[in-house]
């Protein structure tokens, strides 16, 4: 059964305790965010790169990627249909419009999150302002 | 390069013993026999006790920056093995007919899926011609034609290297280990004595 405990009743012990636990949450939240968008950037290049794809013509020079480091120079097979990378081991092949689509959906999912996540986080960042401004009175209470 | 107390270490012997294990990045820490006497001509246990310890944080942050390169290395590896292999496909494939015979193109073709995107693939037909050649990412925005052979002789030298660095960098993180367990019973050992002086 939860109780709300206004916070000017808790001990500077528990203040404190309370303190750092956001101050650790606050951190996750951030790293979270940082994580969401670097998704948002690479989904973003992505389209650009199947944009591009788009444009060039079949048989074009291009150097094909074989490892990280290692590149040969091919011609381009198909500027029709491409593999998209659905997860769990599964690619399924579709035109580019279609890969397009995805990409753009999976866009709009990740920047929802994002835009909670952000909510969230500010949300966190002001009860954190609160309860270190409570710390610091109660440190003075006792100390002054 | 160890701005430390010099009485902790080992001084500099020329090899005089080669079976005893020395280093180039590591010193050697000397184990303390007569505690008492280091401690009178230092001027007390703290005296000691501070420069063992700090002789300490040093061995640890060499450790540390130690381990981070060995990894580095490890992690190039899969890299370098993965990037010979393909060179020693693509050095299997038969070759194009040679235009002498005037055959018109039937070059050995092989049709790649290839990265376009993170989640996407996209295809390209990659042909046999003669010579030849790659080009290898060396990092630092480079990048760089090679015929087969060289990128071959390349990667492995590369490859090579990394291996051989990873073994001297081991060595160095064992000798390491054993001067910081040294170091350590040291500190006991002075600390004991403190004790000892107090009580």
């Amino acid at each position: 059964m939860q109780r709300q405990i206004p916070i000017s009743e808790l001990s500077k012990e528990q203040l404190q305790i309370l303190y750092d636990r956001m101050e650790q949450e606050l951190e996750h939240l951030r790293s979270s965010l940082r994580t969401l968008h670097t998704a948002v950037s690479r989904l973003q290049r992505s389209l650009q790169c199947l944009d591009s794809l788009s444009h060039k013509e079949k048989g074009s020079l291009v150097m094909v990627p074989l490892t990280s480091s290692l590149y040969v120079p091919g011609s381009l097979a198909d500027t029709k249909t491409v593999l998209v990378d659905i997860g769990t081991g599964y690619y399924v092949k579709s035109s580019i419009d279609k890969a397009e689509d995805y990409l753009k959906r999976r866009l709009k999912t990740v920047k929802t999150e994002v835009e909670k996540l952000q909510q969230l986080v500010s949300t966190k960042q002001e009860q954190y302002e609160y309860v270190s401004v409570a710390l610091r009175e109660k440190l003075i209470q006792t100390t002054g | 390069m160890f701005s430390v107390a010099s009485f902790l270490l080992e001084q500099n012997k020329n090899n005089n013993n080669p079976s005893e294990p020395s280093s180039s990045l590591v010193p050697t820490a000397k184990f303390l026999e007569d505690i008492d006497k280091v401690i009178e001509e230092q001027g007390g246990t703290s005296a000691v006790f501070q420069a063992l310890e700090q002789l300490y944080t040093r061995y640890k942050i060499l450790d540390s920056s130690l381990t981070r390169q060995k990894k580095s290395f490890q992690e190039k590896i899969p890299d370098l093995t993965n990037a010979l292999q393909v060179i020693r496909w693509l050095q299997q494939r038969p070759t194009a007919p040679s235009q002498e015979t005037g055959s018109s193109a039937s070059e050995e073709e092989t049709e790649t899926t290839f990265e376009l995107a993170d989640n996407i693939y996209a295809t390209a037909i990659v042909t046999k011609k003669d010579p030849q050649v790659v080009y290898l990412w060396l990092g630092a925005n480079v990048m760089v034609e090679y015929s087969l052979e060289e990128a071959e002789s390349l990667l492995k030298e590369n490859l090579d290297g990394a291996r051989d660095k990873i073994q001297q960098l081991e060595k160095e993180l064992s000798f390491l280990r054993e001067q910081m367990t040294t170091t350590e019973v040291n500190i006991s050992r002075v600390y004991s004595k403190h004790l000892k002086i107090k009580g």
